[in-house]
């Protein structure tokens, strides 16, 4: 082998080899221990339980008694009172003192036997075997893997350097799951475990299910355990594929223990197939995406397939009454979230007009049904800019110019909103605020969901703020521009900064613009944002507060579910 | 009449062995111990609990019949009451006949009370008993028909240990006939008369799977009124092991007729 590459290999495995050595020191030092202890404790009961068992059958003793020294032959000769059953009672009396004695020095050769059981079990029982052949080999295989990439990949520099550490530890986990996987043990077949407890497959899953629980809480190989569970869970599930509660256990288990939910979903989704009328399951399934990422283009893609779940659980016929409607507004969100504002919208008008809803819940589902319909005509006239773009090559200077564009065309169509009274005014979005558009860039958005973006981010800052002013001998920040720094250094990667934090500035993690589109009103005295008037809860949902009353504005008739 | 007497004689003297209450003492260990291993699981604790006690009350009565009826008619014949018997007007066939009924009786009863336990047990730890348990605790009753008269043809036959023997084998084999069905539809491609020899043999063997519905029965238990498997076809089963226990007994009687003792 190169020289170099030598050397650089034998740097990496240096910090292994002084533990190594440690621990092969103390190991040493507690074998030669446990070799002489082991030789004096058995030394100790051995001597004990011969000594007492020796007592016990000793043939002849002397006992002294009124009359003088006597031989314990003499007591069945029939002198005293017991003379009548002299033999009986020598008998009985010698069982009486053998008696203690045998069963002392059995008691002794048990606690001896059990005592070297557990020392016995902890050099060479079936876990600790097990595990040391599995270090053998992983040492091996990983240094083998290390080896191998390394003369596939020569490192450039003299140093070594932690880029390269990072790769050549991916090579050895990957060689590490292979050695892990060939060494847990036996993992009966569904079908053996079947016709082991003859035919009673119910058991059989029991059986496999609590031993799947040992397998998680056993410290072999600790943190490396989903492979394993999903064999474990896909053999209980051929021998009893109706156990819905285990089935949602398990899918908490492998969400907490599976970094991969997609493989945790394809479990669920198995089990959903042999259970298509129970809608834990879906629920479970659902449950498992609906926990949101930093990544926006992955949040919409969970939030799809959460609400894809959910519509199934809501279809399912067991779903008590009481959990639909709570069910149908959490699937109006996730719509809204993946990108479907229109079935969002749809969804959550139904909630809205349904009265034998909660109030409070049709309130919440009217809030929502705003941000979605607000969607719906910003989505609908980006559409007509970008018509009118694609007919004129050059962008309209305001969405009423789009409009009457699209009305021109012969065959247009469209919601009966966009054709009714909306020439010489602004459009309006569903909070009641006119539609915002870039004339430069051709971009239409929500006025009113941006300043609803704007109350949420707000309140984020200011906690990012005060986070700045806690720190001791601090002033707020002077500027935006500052606090974005701060939060830089804070968060070097979008990775590490909270979820909120992520939707409020973007993944940039932009403090300086808010989502209204300009700077923030930032008052460096107070370190307090002041918002708009239109970020005022109370004006942006008073829509929402009149269609609960049944007072729908004119602008809302033909919306998405609406009337 | 004569069976009556004869059922009942047997009954009290089933009801002195002392193997009928070693059995009985470990099947309601089993039924208390079942939550305990209920403890230890992460959900699904009911399920398990109700499991192991219709595990309990099928492998207790199965017991009973092979440790009793497999030794049943040869003591009689070893301690020579058999000739006391049979010197009255009492033909062979009521014997055989009174000596099944009498063992089925005490399996029954023990089964009875074993139920009963279990149903206040489940009860007490909030466990669903719905109508479908109460199917496979009848469907138990009669796969204990079946292994019964099983148990008693070969006694009638042979002696205890191989009686045991046959009885436990029979017993296994009848829980996994449908595993004969399977293997002859693998073999059939290659040969076919495998594949029917293997069919004939399904449909000759006690197959006891078919009372087998504890499965079933716990996964419905949730649900109210929701049976384990249709009433039609839980009388299919009834009605297969009504017709291969007269099968077995008249097999029973049939050998015992001809035994010169």
């Amino acid at each position: 082998m190169d020289e170099r590459l030598a050397q650089i290999i034998e740097a990496s495995q240096l910090h292994d080899v002084e533990r190594h050595i440690e621990g092969v020191r103390r190991a040493a030092e507690m074998q030669a221990f446990n070799q002489w202890g082991f030789a004096a404790y058995c030394t100790l009961f051995v001597l004990g339980a011969f000594l007492l068992v020796a007592w016990s059958l000793w043939p002849k003793r002397r006992t002294l008694t009124l009359r003088g020294w006597r031989d314990e032959d003499d007591v069945g000769s029939g002198t005293g009172a017991r003379g009548g059953v002299a033999g009986e009672t020598a008998s009985a009396w010698r069982l009486k003192r053998v008696a203690p004695g045998f069963v002392g020095g059995v008691l002794l050769a048990i606690l001896c036997a059990m005592s070297q059981q557990l020392s016995i079990d902890r050099n060479r029982g079936f876990i600790e075997d097990q595990q040391r052949r599995m270090n053998a080999d992983l040492r091996r295989a990983m240094d083998r893997a290390r080896q191998e990439y390394l003369r596939e990949h020569p490192p450039t520099g003299e140093r070594w350097n932690p880029e390269l550490e990072r790769e050549v530890k991916a090579a050895e986990d990957a060689a590490r799951d292979n050695i892990v996987q060939s060494h847990y043990l036996y993992i009966p077949k569904g079908n053996s475990l079947r016709y082991l407890s003859l035919g009673n497959s119910s058991i059989a899953a029991d059986y496999l299910w609590i031993t799947s629980l040992q397998y998680v809480t056993s410290p072999f190989q600790q943190g490396h355990k989903f492979d394993f569970l999903h064999r474990f869970y896909a053999e209980i599930l051929e021998l009893d594929p109706h156990w819905v509660d285990i089935y949602v256990n398990m899918g908490k288990v492998l969400s907490a223990l599976d970094p991969d939910r997609y493989r945790t979903e394809r479990f669920l989704d198995q089990c959903i197939t042999r259970n298509p009328g129970d809608f834990h399951l879906p629920m479970e399934a659902g449950r498992l995406f609906v926990v949101p990422t930093v990544r926006r283009k992955l949040n919409q893609e969970y939030s799809l397939k959460a609400s894809e779940y959910f519509e199934q659980a809501s279809k399912r016929l067991n779903l008590p009454a009481t959990d639909l409607a709570v069910l149908e507004d959490l699937i109006g969100r996730l719509k809204r979230e993946a990108g479907m504002h229109g079935a969002a919208a749809e969804q959550l008008w139904k909630i809205v007009n349904d009265h034998d809803v909660p109030k409070n819940l049709r309130e919440n589902s009217s809030r929502e049904w705003l941000q979605a319909e607000s969607l719906v005509r910003a989505d609908l006239f980006q559409q007509l800019v970008n018509g009118y773009k694609a007919r004129r090559g050059k962008l309209p200077q305001d969405l009423t110019m789009a409009l009457m564009d699209f009305l021109g065309q012969p065959n247009a169509r469209g919601p009966a909103w966009l054709k009714e009274g909306l020439s010489g005014a602004k459009p309006l979005d569903a909070y009641g605020l006119p539609l915002l558009y870039d004339a430069t860039t051709g971009e239409v958005a929500s006025h009113g969901v941006r300043a609803l973006n704007s109350t949420r981010a707000s309140r984020v800052i200011d906690s990012l703020i005060a986070s700045v002013y806690s720190e001791p001998g601090r002033e707020f920040p002077r500027n935006m521009a500052e606090l974005t720094q701060h939060i830089h250094r804070a968060f070097p990667t979008v990775d590490r900064a909270p979820l909120p934090v992520v939707e409020a500035l973007g993944e940039d993690l932009n403090a300086e613009k808010s989502p209204l589109g300009g700077p923030w009103n930032y008052d460096p005295a107070t370190g307090k944002i002041t918002l708009p008037p239109e970020c005022n809860p109370r004006e942006l949902f008073r829509n929402a507060d009149m269609t609960l009353d049944g007072r729908v504005p004119a602008y809302f008739k033909g919306a998405a579910g609406g009337q | 009449m004569s069976v009556l007497i004869i059922a009942l004689n047997t009954f009290r003297e089933a009801v002195r062995d002392k193997i009928l209450y070693v059995l009985t003492l470990f099947a309601l260990l089993l039924i208390l111990i079942s939550r305990a291993v209920g403890w230890v699981s992460y959900g699904g604790e009911l399920k398990i609990t109700t499991d192991m006690g219709l595990l309990a009350i099928w492998l207790f009565g199965a017991f009973v019949a092979i440790f009793i009826g497999t030794g049943m008619i040869y003591k009689e014949i070893d301690k020579r009451t058999l000739y006391t018997i049979l010197s009255k007007p009492i033909d062979r066939w009521q014997f055989v006949v009174g000596k099944y009924a009498g063992l089925l009786l005490t399996i029954y009863v023990n089964l009875a009370l074993l139920s009963l336990i279990l149903f206040g047990y489940l009860w007490l730890m909030g466990a669903p008993i719905g109508i479908s348990i109460l199917q496979a605790v009848a469907l138990t009753f009669c796969e204990m028909m079946v292994v019964t008269a099983i148990a008693i043809f070969f006694s009638s036959a042979s002696t205890p240990v191989l009686s045991a023997i046959f009885t436990t084998t029979l017993f296994a084999m009848g829980q996994l006939t449908k595993w004969m069905v399977d293997l002859g539809a693998i073999v059939r491609s290659s040969s076919p008369w495998v594949g029917k020899v293997m069919h004939g043999f399904y449909l000759l063997m006690p197959n006891l799977h078919n009372f087998n519905v504890r499965q079933e029965a716990v996964n419905a238990a949730g649900t109210a009124g929701a049976l384990a498997i249709p009433a039609s076809q839980m009388m299919n089963a009834m009605v297969y092991g009504i017709a291969y226990t007269a099968a077995l007994l008249l097999a029973a009687i049939l050998l015992f007729r001809r035994r010169n003792f």
